[in-house]
């Protein structure tokens, strides 16, 4: 089976039964590469409009006036075959592939599975080649730098969470970018984390509204279908895989902290304390400058994060035959991650995919898959767990040798041992997964079918944050009373379908019509339970807490939708392709007048390579759509709700009967190309308004209600993409092919029907503005005075953008009192370098507070990916590179470093005396710390270039083996040295520059770090036997 | 051609006449009810007035205004500067309050307290509604419909005061109010709404005898309807009291009827027990870490009047622990020699010796125990000063010897020949020494209104700019050198201390 179940296609009944003396041809048509047939085909009669096409099995049959009739077999990618009839009453025919892609069947966003060339929007296709060299972890580091106009955020390297995925533009103010996620036709509702990447045949992306009208309210933000193997490479084999990958995983990059301090020494390096029995009564030196050697040194970052194993091991079996093929595949992923003593992340997956023809007519296809898998989620972002006290504390603490319990001597903050936390507190997130697809397909006539399908996504979770009794903290050095909570959570999301489709041929214009209903169900069913102060140790139950502290909560959440469409594609001999659809959806979550909503899709293309000779170009097409989809509210979001905490309510929400979903109208035009027969080009250019923003209003406090969710923003994004790829070198010895992605896209809000709204956490709450006019990812905060001409004076030439400024006041200050230190901050004169110095932050003049001004943006001005295969003889080495250019991050993180002294900017030894500043022209609330308010100074540049995958391979074949004396012991082997977030080319100073804020909603736009887990390289070495 | 072509069309408009399915599209909210479902049973409106108390009494576990305002009096003292905890409130020269977007720390400081207190009137006022307006019966015939109503009107009258002592503007609500076209009213009409409640609770639970429910607060034992009586006699007489921003409105109270009020008040600590989930009281519980909270050096003054009012600035510098006679400076604060994390950079004023031991047990129970909100003994003080400023100055003496000060403090019981000025400076020093961690933000009113609070402290909180942005309002604020008009910033002329350089 070459292409993939949703193909249908018919035969038909020419008129040639109208006409006398005829004859019926039957065949079957193949693609000469692999030998599979090819549905699909086109078999026309030489001078006539009287045509048919192959079925799924490529078989064909036609009527023909005679035997001087000449066949033209024809299929996209193809070369053209005539065949003149003659004697015969059966043509077999084999067609040879053209080049590369450009053959390839579409089956996302599409009622039926459509070759590329005739679709009439931008769409992203993975094939296995470019998935297989390195293989992610998950879906969405599979497709990064792959595809353009995807924008991938891994905000944290915690082992078994899925990093955040963006396609184009903002399209959600509030609420979640993620685009719909369909695995083999499962519409999923749960992590991307779960799905692996091994058995993945291609994945498929849809990008902007226009290709995502097909899932209307389903699909604002775009659609990544994920494709899995169905059968063995060809028929009549059944093919044995086995593979196993090893390896370890380091951390990248350290932050850089102060190793030196500011407290007085005695002569032999050890402390003065005021009591010297009182570690806690060290004395600071006047001058302030962080310059003294500590008595002893650790690396706390070494001792935390040290290499963990990787290893993951993948069997699997599949056949094709006649009636039927069979994939079956079996996973053990291990990720040790890079914290030590940390469980690792596991995972288990069991997939089976089984197609039957039953009948000529009637075909069954079933897709399974089981997932079992374990994190550990040890807490992470701001104070709380292990990635603030591994850098806040001093490095002569020494950790390792209270891993085990015990105060350390010294008490800093309220800051906890982290080697002792991971050891000593324990956190399990367990979930098993099933998606099961099963589909029937009837043709009841040759034009004809109907389609049956019902898919299913059920998710179990089972969470538990368990702190024993008697966990030692710096607060509580006798130890705590310890506390447990547990939460299970079991998802479904179940999808039944029926469809018919039509596909006739009128002349040299093709039809395909199809008629769908859609029912979805979605169910959430929640508990939590959570209690403390346990009465007996090691016994983590709730019968061993204190039951006045047993708070127990849960909740059911119940989505339904219906939904009906209708789609028309039409196209004259290939080359001028028109396609409409129109979709009307109804959802338990839209408010009570405003249930039924519609979305339609036109798109037109025009294959200029089909009229009009250019010379080198082998294909030139140019399209343009139109369509919309939406978004939509959450479940809570149209009901009036009181918040219900042990029977005891208080008002929360106002409901609203007229919410509606968002609707996402994209414009989208294009251009794709081949040329010099090795080279594929792709221009897109998108403007997307995603308009009734779903956001929640403020209201005021007396009313009671605290807010209600409102259709009130609209949001217009540009996006450009441009990818690049060529089979430049192709011989038998040599051959190296490449590809360019990039994309840009900026998201400005045009209209807020609300006050502006506010995102970030911690010290970045407040940072991220969303307001009419502004730009999404726009961040505010302080800014300091970096030249003279910052300064805005009065009249009689005193600065009035300071601090202290009054009219006439004789503590005013004028330029000349400034001068430039060498970090580039104006301060006061003749302080540079002395405990008084700190820099100048600039105020509002006109209202007397702080200047809130504009200190950076994290959208990206590029996105660029680059993957490269060179292959030599039968090793191979296969290159991912990408890059962001632009954008800012926050680092929070550093901030707080300056807070705690801890900051690698504070060590002033490496600098020459007399030229060391002193610790509060750092951490001073009126100087660069700012007072834990954002200011520019911690705004980062989030440029980065990464060496993402490297894969060195070398294959041995059947030839190999005879050569080496073996035998044909297996099909084939494949030897391969991996390696995966290898180099980082950046200037950001913190663990990792494509960090996020992992609780400021959408993580690809709220670019701040704040003590995450960092991402870590992996190394490995993999080998797959092919029986 | 033409039969496949009927086919064809003859599919098309079969199936879209057979698929055009009526699924059941409305799913109720199971999780969170609504006004219905809560008011859906006279019953319920229990609930509703527990929703109104939760609110309330959420101002301390949402309790960085009060922290703040603390900070300001020069009170209390702490070092955290991770969020901004002190920079505002006590930095010296103190600076203009930022009721900013921009301004991370505002929500946690402003917003939460105008938030809750509203919230709860709210819900209060939807009771009030359904009883008085509507006729709305409680309990078995109606048993309990005043004690809910009286409940009701509580939970309004004591959200009101909070409101109207801390912010400079709010909303006037009574029973036929159209909400949704309200408008900010200054603080005093908030006020005089706040005392009409909490009078009607005085006559409600006089006439009426009844238990309050359990939910409502978490008293050690369910409190009846005459200790409810004295519970709002007492607090009208502490709003009547703070409520003053400046000496001048503290002079010219109406002090008869605040002894009256405070004389028919509470006869025992009021007392409410947290449970670690429902009720809590972070500002309390958090007191017992050993290196976060300390007192401030006016009130050590207070016991050792030789105390230096500011922390000297030299790395090593160590005051010795204060002398005095009282007893309490050892029971409720204790010394501690750590100064390791009061950075000199921030300031001398940040730093102090002395921390806060009084609730040392509560904190290590994990914040659960029962914890005063009221001391009986703050008002006697009410009484003690209403006396003196009524002149009646011997019966103030009467009380203060009676109190802590000899029982608890083992002082000396004061002459009869004090001056006046010298008795309302006792009773004021022993509010400083008490009420530390009771109820709201007391000693920054204390301070407020006997006007010695230092120059550019703002006298009230501006209504937060996210209440102006919703009403469409230009936000304000207050505090600052500049902005220091003795109306709504203090202009320090009365002031315990003045920086240097100011």
């Amino acid at each position: 089976m070459k292409k993939l179940r949703l193909i249908l296609l018919l035969t038909l009944l020419s008129g040639g039964s109208l006409f006398g003396q005829s004859m019926t041809i039957t065949g079957k048509v193949e693609s000469s590469e692999d030998g599979l047939p090819i549905p699909g085909a086109s078999i026309q009669i030489k001078g006539t409009t009287n045509g048919a096409i192959t079925d799924l099995d490529g078989n064909y049959s036609i009527s023909v006036p005679g035997a001087s009739s000449v066949l033209i077999y024809s299929f996209v990618g193809h070369a053209t075959v005539e065949e003149t009839v003659g004697t015969r009453s059966t043509i077999d025919v084999s067609l040879n592939p053209s080049v590369s892609d450009l053959g390839e069947v579409i089956v996302t966003g599409v009622a039926v599975g459509t070759p590329t060339k005739k679709l009439g929007f931008a769409i992203g296709k993975v094939d296995k080649e470019l998935l297989q060299e390195a293989p992610a972890t998950d879906p969405g580091n599979a497709i990064r730098g792959k595809v353009s106009g995807v924008q991938i955020v891994q905000g944290t390297g915690r082992p078994g969470t899925a990093p955040s995925i963006r396609l184009r533009g903002v399209t959600a103010i509030s609420g979640s970018q993620q685009p719909l996620i369909i695995v083999d036709g499962v519409i999923t509702q749960g992590s991307l984390a779960d799905i692996n990447m091994n058995d993945v045949e291609s994945v498929e992306v849809l990008k902007g509204a226009a290709a995502s009208s097909l899932y209307g309210s389903m699909a604002g933000n775009g659609v990544i279908q994920i494709i899995t193997k169905r059968g063995a490479e060809r028929e009549g084999v059944t093919r044995i895989t086995l593979r196993q990958e090893i390896g370890n995983s380091y951390l990248a990059n350290q932050v850089p902290l102060s190793y030196h301090h500011r407290y007085q020494l005695n002569p032999d390096g050890s402390y003065v304390l005021t009591n010297p029995n009182n570690p806690n009564t060290r004395v600071e030196e006047a001058d302030g400058i962080m310059d003294n050697e500590y008595p002893q040194i650790f690396n706390n970052q070494e001792l935390l994060f040290k290499a963990q194993p990787f290893y993951t091991t993948n069997v699997s079996v599949a056949n094709t035959g006649s009636k039927t093929n069979f994939f079956l595949g079996f996973e053990n992923l291990n990720q040790g991650g890079i914290v030590v003593d940390m469980p690792a992340y596991k995972r288990q997956s069991l997939r089976l995919n089984v197609d039957h023809q039953l009948t000529d007519k009637i075909k069954l296809t079933s897709s399974t898959l089981y997932v079992n898998s374990d994190s550990p989620n040890n807490g992470e972002n701001g104070q709380s767990g292990l990635f603030y006290p591994v850098l806040a504390h001093e490095p002569d603490q020494d950790l390792f040798a209270n891993r085990d319990g015990g105060v350390l001597p010294r008490s800093q903050s309220n800051l906890q041992n982290p080697l002792y936390e991971v050891r000593n507190r324990f956190f399990r997130r367990d979930r098993r997964r099933l998606l099961q697809n099963i589909q029937a397909n009837y043709k009841i006539l040759n034009w004809l079918s109907l389609e049956g399908q019902y898919s299913m996504d059920r998710e179990w979770n089972t969470n538990e944050n368990y702190t024993p009794k008697g966990y030692v903290t710096q607060n509580r050095p006798e130890g705590g009373l310890g506390s447990l909570s547990q939460t299970w959570r079991n998802k479904s999301a179940e999808v039944v379908t029926a469809s018919a489709y039509a596909q006739k041929k009128f002349g040299d214009w093709n039809s395909l019509l199809t008629l769908r209903y859609q029912f979805e169900k979605y169910t959430d069913e929640r508990t939590d339970i959570e209690g403390s102060n346990f009465a007996v140790i090691d016994i983590p139950r709730f019968t061993n807490v204190d039951p006045s502290t047993l708070d127990v909560t849960n909740s059911i959440t119940d989505i339904r939708a219906e939904n009906l469409f209708l789609n028309l594609g039409l196209d004259y001999k290939d080359k001028y392709i028109f396609e409409g659809l129109i979709r009307r959806d109804g959802s338990s979550l839209f408010g009570e007048d405003e249930r039924y909503q519609l979305f339609y899709r036109g798109t037109a293309a025009y294959r200029l390579s089909e009229d009009i000779q250019i010379p080198g170009f082998q294909e030139l097409k140019l399209r343009a759509s139109y369509g919309t989809s939406g978004a939509r509210p959450r479940f809570e979001a149209q009901y009036e709700t009181f918040d219900l905490d042990r029977g005891v309510a208080s008002k929360d929400v106002l409901g609203n009967r007229a919410l509606k979903p968002s609707k996402i109208g994209e414009f989208e035009v294009g251009i794709n190309a081949t040329f010099f027969n090795k080279w594929t080009f792709e221009f897109n250019y998108a403007n997307i308004k995603a308009d009734d923003q779903i956001l929640e209003v403020p209201l005021s406090s007396v009313a009671g209600f605290s807010s209600q969710w409102q259709n009130a923003g609209t949001v217009r994004t540009h996006a450009y993409e441009f990818s690049l790829g060529s089979f430049l070198i192709e011989r038998t010895d040599f051959s190296w092919n490449f590809n360019i992605v990039a994309s840009n896209s900026k998201s400005t809000v045009e209209y807020l029907g609300v006050p502006t709204i506010l995102r970030g956490d911690g010290i970045t709450s407040g940072m991220f503005r969303i307001a009419e006019g502004e730009q999404f990812g726009v961040m505010y905060g302080n800014v300091f005075a970096e030249s003279a001409s910052d300064f805005i004076l009065d009249n009689d030439g005193f600065i009035t953008n300071i601090s202290g400024y009054l009219p006439n006041s004789e503590s005013n200050k004028t330029p000349a009192d400034f001068e430039q230190n060498s970090d580039g901050y104006m301060v006061a004169a003749g302080t540079e370098n002395t405990s008084a110095e700190s820099a100048t932050i600039l105020y509002d003049p006109t209202t007397g507070q702080k200047l809130d001004a504009k200190i950076g943006n994290s959208a990206p001005d590029l996105i660029v990916g680059l993957t490269n295969t060179l292959r030599y003889k039968n090793l191979s080495l296969f290159v991912l590179l990408d890059a962001q250019i632009g954008g800012d991050i926050y680092n929070s993180s550093k901030q707080n470093l300056y807070f705690q002294e801890r900051h690698g900017d504070l060590d002033q030894f490496g600098k020459p005396e007399g030229q060391r500043k002193s610790v509060p022209y750092y951490s001073g609330a009126t100087s660069l710390y700012n007072g834990a308010a954002p200011s520019k100074h911690f705004v980062e540049k989030a440029t980065y270039m990464k060496l993402r995958e490297i894969a060195l391979t070398y294959r041995i074949d059947e030839s190999m083996m005879n050569t080496i004396g073996i035998g044909k012991v297996f099909h084939d082997a494949k030897f391969s040295l991996i390696g995966r977030n290898l180099l980082t080319f950046t200037d950001y100073t913190g663990f990792d520059p494509e960090v996020a804020s992992l609780s400021a909603d959408d993580p690809t736009t709220f670019r701040s770090d704040s003590y995450v887990y960092p991402m870590f390289r992996t190394f490995t070495a993999a080998i797959e036997l092919r029986f | 051609m033409k039969k496949s072509l009927r086919i064809y069309l003859g599919t098309i408009l079969t199936g879209t006449m057979l698929i055009t399915a009526c699924a059941d599209l409305d799913v109720e909210n199971l999780n969170n009810p609504n006004t219905d479902k809560v008011l859906a049973t006279p019953d319920d409106l229990k609930g509703v007035v527990g929703g109104a108390f939760s609110d309330l009494y959420g101002l301390f576990s949402a309790y960085r205004g009060q922290v703040n305002l603390e900070h300001t009096a020069d009170h209390t003292t702490m070092t955290n500067n991770v969020s901004n905890w002190w920079s505002e409130f006590k930095v010296e020269p103190r600076p203009q309050f930022a009721n900013s977007l921009a301004n991370s720390n505002r929500a946690g400081i402003i917003d939460n307290p105008f938030r809750l207190t509203n919230s709860a009137i709210s819900s209060a006022i939807d009771v009030i509604r359904l009883i008085e307006n509507d006729g709305i019966e409680i309990g078995p015939d109606g048993s309990e419909t005043e004690m809910v109503l009286a409940s009701a009107y509580f939970a309004k009258g004591m959200a009101e005061g909070y409101l109207a002592s801390t912010y400079d503007q709010g909303y006037v609500v009574d029973k036929d109010t159209e909400l949704t076209s309200i408008e900010l009213s200054p603080y005093d009409a908030v006020m005089d709404m706040a005392l009409a409640d909490l009078d009607k609770v005085i006559q409600l639970a006089s006439s009426n005898t009844f238990q309050l429910d359990p939910t409502f607060i978490n008293t050690p034992s369910p409190m009846g309807s005459t200790e409810l009586a004295g519970l709002a006699s007492t607090y009208s007489a502490h709003f009547m009291m703070t409520r003053s921003r400046t000496k001048a409105q503290n002079d010219a109270n109406d002090w008869e009827k605040i002894k009256e009020l405070a004389q028919g008040g509470i006869t025992d600590d009021y007392i409410i027990v947290q449970d670690g989930s429902n009720w809590s009281n972070s500002f309390v519980e958090i007191s017992g870490l050993d290196w976060y909270f300390r007192i401030d050096h006016r009130i050590i003054r207070i016991f050792d009047p030789s105390f230096p009012k500011r922390y000297p600035l030299e790395a090593t510098a160590l005051l010795p622990p204060a002398t005095t006679d009282d007893k309490r400076l050892e029971l409720y604060f204790f010394y501690e020699e750590d100064m390791s994390r009061f950075n000199l950079t921030r300031g001398a004023q940040l730093r102090s010796n002395y921390r806060i031991g009084r609730w040392d047990e509560f904190y290590r129970a994990g914040g659960i125990g029962p914890i005063p909100y009221f001391f009986d003994y703050i008002n006697q003080l009410i009484i003690a000063e209403a006396e003196v400023m009524t002149g009646n100055t011997q019966a103030a003496i009467d009380i203060l010897n009676e109190g802590n000060r000899v029982t608890v403090g083992g002082l000396e019981p004061l002459p009869s020949t004090l001056s006046d000025q010298e008795v309302l400076q006792t009773i004021w020093d022993e509010r400083d020494i008490e009420v530390c961690r009771t109820d709201w933000a007391i000693p920054f009113m204390d301070a407020r209104r006997r006007g010695i609070l230092q120059r550019g402290v703002l006298l009230h909180f501006p209504v937060p700019i996210t209440e102006m942005l919703v009403l469409g309002l230009p936000e304000y604020t207050f505090g600052g050198q500049s902005a220091a008009d003795g109306v709504n910033t203090s202009d320090g002329e009365g002031a315990w201390y003045t920086p240097p350089g100011l």
